[in-house]
């Protein structure tokens, strides 16, 4: 059918093109327009198909080539022997994938299924930051810019908790289970000092982090070994390339993933079996004495590889590593006997009479008094005042009077260390004008005490602190006071100003045990690559040796032999075994003490730390230590029976009867 | 067929380049849309409609197109009509009222105006044929216009008011245009830019768009679109990366990618040469209008075919522009390849009447 034969009314009058010829013109230059203007863009086009094509291809594969790496699987950390003391173990996270939430076309019956599973996690989980209304809010945030990628809601759950969050998942849509490498310390609180542990990284120390290394939810070492290893430990992260749609679906690999490498391992100088021993000895007799707070630091005096070294109180480095609560947390820090601190490398406190050690060697190499000087102890003597040259003077006392009412009489410097007379060091340091000796002078000592490594510098590579040699130039800065007699005095046995750790303490030690000279101690013995290659070895370090004389040393050593032998540790004695040691009883009145009400103002008797320095065998030591536990009481009643124990275990040598701790407390050394 | 001499003269070269384009654009869409849910049933959707457009190509092309001419003033009110309704009871979506849905179909008054109007602007420049002055008709026709261009720049829709625009243009200037009005038709056109600027008639999204294309004070992720269209077309090269083979496409970085920007498809999985052809064979359609307006018997059958030739021709090179990164972002489709059940249609009843106006090329041959 045609319409044109339609009855239909129609204007038959065609208007013919009238002037064909220049209507044709135009029509041509309609269409020459049209074709000038399409080849511009033809032009364009070939362009950026043959022009820019690469860069167009990078672009793209930046949009859909996700490359994400393989975290390396952490070096472990072993003891001296090769006994681990950390595994690798995943810490859990739960994450919702905010697509994979239910789904309905109702909107508000959509929320009430997604809150209602915000609330059953919120109550699951149970830490604080995790309730119903932060789920909502960071899901919210990440739902239409990255509907596919997991949404950490709480991390560090415990295993229990994630694996049930796990088993009810399926009722849970959207609800992951992810699991991050972390660690699992077994030894907990004997090590938790000393590894440290991993967790995030602080918000504090952020920059410290290369971004090309790190990634913002990487686990770090945090402190300890942990932190100070953290090179060697955490390996080479591998990468792999996802190949992911708009949307952010993972659809598949490109390329060959490179594998990871894992960390380094790192063996320490500790001996687990000896950290165990010290802990066994050190624990119930602290309890015996009710102390909260004390710490052992063993060494090879051969090495200056720190062999043992326990602080108590400890800490579960597991709860930082796997998820801690807040309660646990408080716990912690509210504990004002600092439980997250080494006490063993951070507790500066009189050293007490083990500092006799340092005097005695000063005395001697600066020629202050011979072998054979003799200084008479009465028990009591009374320093005269010299601006109130009537008045009876200050008294001091030798420790023994308090108990005895009488002194050790007269005394050479063997017997004065041997009975740990404070009277003689009082006057050989001090000086006394009625007696006529110059005495020694606090800036001599000073020197000495900062030559055997008490000193302004930690000593470790884990760091912690370090004692202080107190000058009268620095009494003079600090206090605006002149340096004392007294001060001298005080100074001299190990109370008063000078301040020492426990660690530098057995460090001193040590350098006594190997005849003169002070080693750097280490705690980090090598570390090893995965193949079994040594990456970094073992290096002993001199920080100096001592400028004692062999004859001042041997007097020295024989001296402390005799401490134990038939002096003040005569208790501590090991039947058939040679040792040397040094007592200490170092009164105190620190902040925690007053906190405690153990030293309070109007007190008769400062209260004391127990302290004990030793090295055994006598003949080719082994092992340098020091015993120090906090408002002790008697180093050679408390401390001594420690060390006495650690020794006779760590050496194997029979110890029939362990000498009995004094449960009294009261004045004595 | 009654008259057979009618159909000797049909352009079949046309429909062959026409219906070579049609499958090619399909099989397109089929890349863009495969694994999409939301989009499967384009590609059939569209084959469905080309097959449809066919039958009306022929039904069209049957009815001669003078009869238009009676129909023409009919047409302009319901254009008018049209168009005030939908900015009453339209549908809007992305902040602009230009869509009726009737069910799942939805269609643009203003894309149907460009072709109806087309129809009236030829009648009324070719019954004005000889008249003098030329100028007259050219003020006349162009009052005709404005009310169209004032509602469909309401909605707002700029593009189409372009379209319109350069039809008119195209008209007038086929239609008898003296070189003194080539003046008069360029203040013209610089006084309506500066109109539109004035009365505030451009959105500021219009222009961002175009801030966007020079590359002035564009925000972060507003040239998103725009952005990822390029580098899925540059990404070709000469062959491209394979049909169904593009990563922009496939993983669906490229938005819209089976509508608007199915030439950055094209770009990424068949390269340079597999563009070239899809412009080619655009190309030949609106040569072969042209051609149609060439041979035409009257003019208003040439004004038919001009108006028809224009708006195809401007509507490719939007979009072309738009996706080589020459033009700004707009809505306009690239005909007969992008998908769009209501666009395909009424631009295959264009082809249609300007086969209608070829069929009835009477040459000196009885």
């Amino acid at each position: 059918m045609i319409v044109e034969n339609l009855p239909i009314k129609r204007r038959t009058s065609l208007t013919p093109p009238p002037d064909n010829q220049s209507g044709r013109i135009r029509l041509i230059l309609i269409g020459v327009g049209m074709l000038v203007a399409l080849s511009i863009l033809v032009v364009r086009f070939y362009d950026l198909e043959i022009n820019y094509k690469q860069s167009f291809i990078i672009q793209a594969r930046s949009n859909s080539e996700v490359t994400h790496s393989i975290p390396a699987s952490r070096g472990l950390i072993y003891d001296r022997y090769g006994v681990p003391l950390v595994r690798n173990a995943p810490a859990f996270e739960i994450a919702i994938v905010p697509i994979r939430q239910p789904h309905s076309d109702n909107a508000i019956q959509q929320r009430i299924d997604r809150v209602a599973i915000y609330n059953r996690l919120a109550q699951m989980i149970n830490q604080p930051g995790v309730t119903a209304g932060d789920i909502f809010t960071k899901v919210l945030a990440n739902i239409y810019r990255a509907p596919y990628t997991p949404v950490i809601i709480a991390e560090n759950v415990p295993r229990d908790i994630a694996l049930t969050i796990q088993e009810q998942s399926i009722e849970m849509p959207g609800v992951v289970v992810e699991s991050v490498g972390s660690r699992i310390y077994p030894y907990k609180e004997l090590l938790g000092n000393i590894l440290g542990y991993t967790g995030k990284i602080p918000e504090e120390s952020k920059s410290e982090y290369d971004p090309k290394i790190y990634e913002p939810n990487d686990r770090v070492g945090v402190t300890g070994i942990e932190y100070v290893g953290e090179k060697y430990l955490r390996g080479v992260k591998g990468s792999e390339t996802d190949l992911v749609d708009a949307s952010g679906e993972v659809l598949g690999k490109v390329g060959s993933p490179t594998a990871p490498q894992e960390g380094d391992s790192i063996h320490l100088t500790l001996d687990l079996r000896l950290q165990k021993i010290i802990s066994d000895a050190l624990l119930p007799i602290m309890q015996l004495r009710n102390s909260p707070r004390g710490a052992v630091v063993a060494l090879n005096p051969n090495t200056g590889e720190v062999i043992g070294m326990v602080s108590v109180p400890g800490y579960d480095d597991n709860l930082f590593a796997q998820g801690i609560t807040q309660k646990q947390y408080d716990a912690l820090t509210s504990n004002i006997q600092r439980p997250l601190i080494n006490h063993a490398t951070s507790d500066a406190v009189p050293p007490g009479s083990t500092f006799k050690i340092v005097t005695a060697a000063a005395l001697l190499e600066e020629h202050s008094l011979t072998p054979s000087t003799v200084i008479y102890d009465p028990g009591i003597f009374y320093l005269p005042d010299q601006y109130n040259p009537n008045s009876k003077g200050q008294p001091f006392v030798c420790w023994l009077y308090l108990s005895t009412g009488h002194g050790h009489g007269d005394q050479t410097i063997s017997d004065a260390i041997r009975n740990s007379c404070d009277v003689f060091f009082y006057k050989a340091v001090g000086g006394y004008e009625p007696e006529h000796i110059t005495g020694l002078g606090p800036d001599k000592l000073a020197k000495w005490t900062m030559t055997f490594g008490i000193s302004n510098t930690d000593l470790l590579e884990i760091g912690g602190g370090h004692g202080f040699a107190p000058t009268p130039l620095w009494k003079r800065n600090t206090y605006g006071e002149l340096w004392t007699t007294g001060d001298s005095y005080n100074m001299a046995i190990g109370q008063g100003y000078v301040l020492a750790t426990p660690l530098e303490m057995a460090n001193v030690m040590a350098s006594i045990a190997n005849g003169g000279t002070l080693y750097q101690p280490q705690i980090i013995h090598d570390t090893v690559d995965a193949k079994g290659n040594v990456v970094k070895s073992f290096q002993p370090k001199i920080i100096r040796k001592l400028p004692i004389s062999t004859p001042t040393m041997q007097l020295i050593q024989q001296a402390l032999f005799a401490v134990v032998d038939h002096g003040t540790a005569v208790e501590a004695k090991i039947p058939g075994f040679d040792y040397a040691g040094k007592t200490g009883t170092a009164e105190f009145c620190d902040a925690e003490s007053v906190q405690l009400h153990i030293c309070y103002n109007g007190i008769k008797f400062l209260p004391t730390h127990a302290w004990f320095v030793a090295y055994a065998p006598y003949q080719h030591p082994q092992i340098a230590l020091a015993v120090y536990i906090w408002n002790g009481g008697q180093g050679s009643g408390v401390a001594a029976p420690v060390a006495q124990r650690i020794i006779a275990q760590y050496l194997h040598v029979p110890l029939a009867k362990p000498m009995q701790v004094q449960k009294t407390k009261g004045p004595s050394e | 067929m009654p008259d057979k001499r009618l159909w000797r003269h049909f352009d079949y070269v046309l429909i062959i380049g026409l219906v070579l384009l049609l499958i090619a654009g399909t099989a397109m869409i089929y890349s863009a849309s495969r694994g999409d849910p939301q989009i499967e049933h384009t590609p059939v959707d569209q084959a469905v409609t080309a097959l449809f457009g066919l039958v009306l190509i022929i039904v069209v092309s049957m009815v001669d197109y003078t009869l238009l001419k009676n129909i023409a003033g009919g047409i302009y009110i319901a254009v008018l009509l049209s168009l005030v309704a939908v900015l009453l009871v339209g549908t809007e979506r992305f902040g602009a009222k230009r869509w009726f849905e009737f069910g799942s179909f939805d269609v643009q008054p203003a894309e149907v105006a460009k072709l109806l109007l087309g129809i009236v602007l030829a009648k009324f420049v070719a019954d004005r044929q000889g008249k003098r002055p030329y100028l007259e008709t050219m003020a006349l026709s162009f009052l005709m216009i404005v009310p169209i261009l004032a509602l469909i720049m309401r909605q707002p829709n700029l593009s189409s008011a372009v379209i319109i625009l350069f039809m008119w243009m195209a008209i007038i200037f086929v239609g008898g245009i003296e070189r003194q009005h080539l003046v008069v038709l360029a203040i013209t056109a610089i006084a309506m830019v500066f109109l539109v600027v004035q009365l505030g008639l451009i959105q500021s999204y219009q222009v961002s768009r175009f801030q966007q294309l020079l590359g002035i004070n564009t925000q972060p992720g507003e040239t998103y679109q725009s952005d990822q269209a390029i580098i899925a077309l540059g990404s070709g090269g000469w062959l491209g990366q394979g049909f169904g083979q593009g990563q922009q496409s496939q993983l669906r970085f490229l938005p819209v990618r089976h509508t608007d920007f199915i030439f950055s498809v094209i770009g990424e999985e068949l390269g340079l040469v597999g563009g070239l052809v899809f412009i080619l064979l655009l190309g030949f359609i609106i040569y072969r209008s042209l051609r149609a307006a060439w041979i035409a018997r009257d003019n208003f059958g040439r004004l038919l075919c001009v108006a028809i030739a224009s708006v195809l021709f401007l509507q490719t090179y939007i979009n072309l522009g738009m996706q080589v990164g020459l033009m700004p972002v707009t809505g306009v489709v690239l005909p007969f390849v992008s998908y769009g059940r209501s666009d395909l249609l009424s631009s295959m009843v264009a082809i249609g009447m300007v086969e209608s106006v070829a069929m009835r090329y009477k040459k000196l041959e009885f």
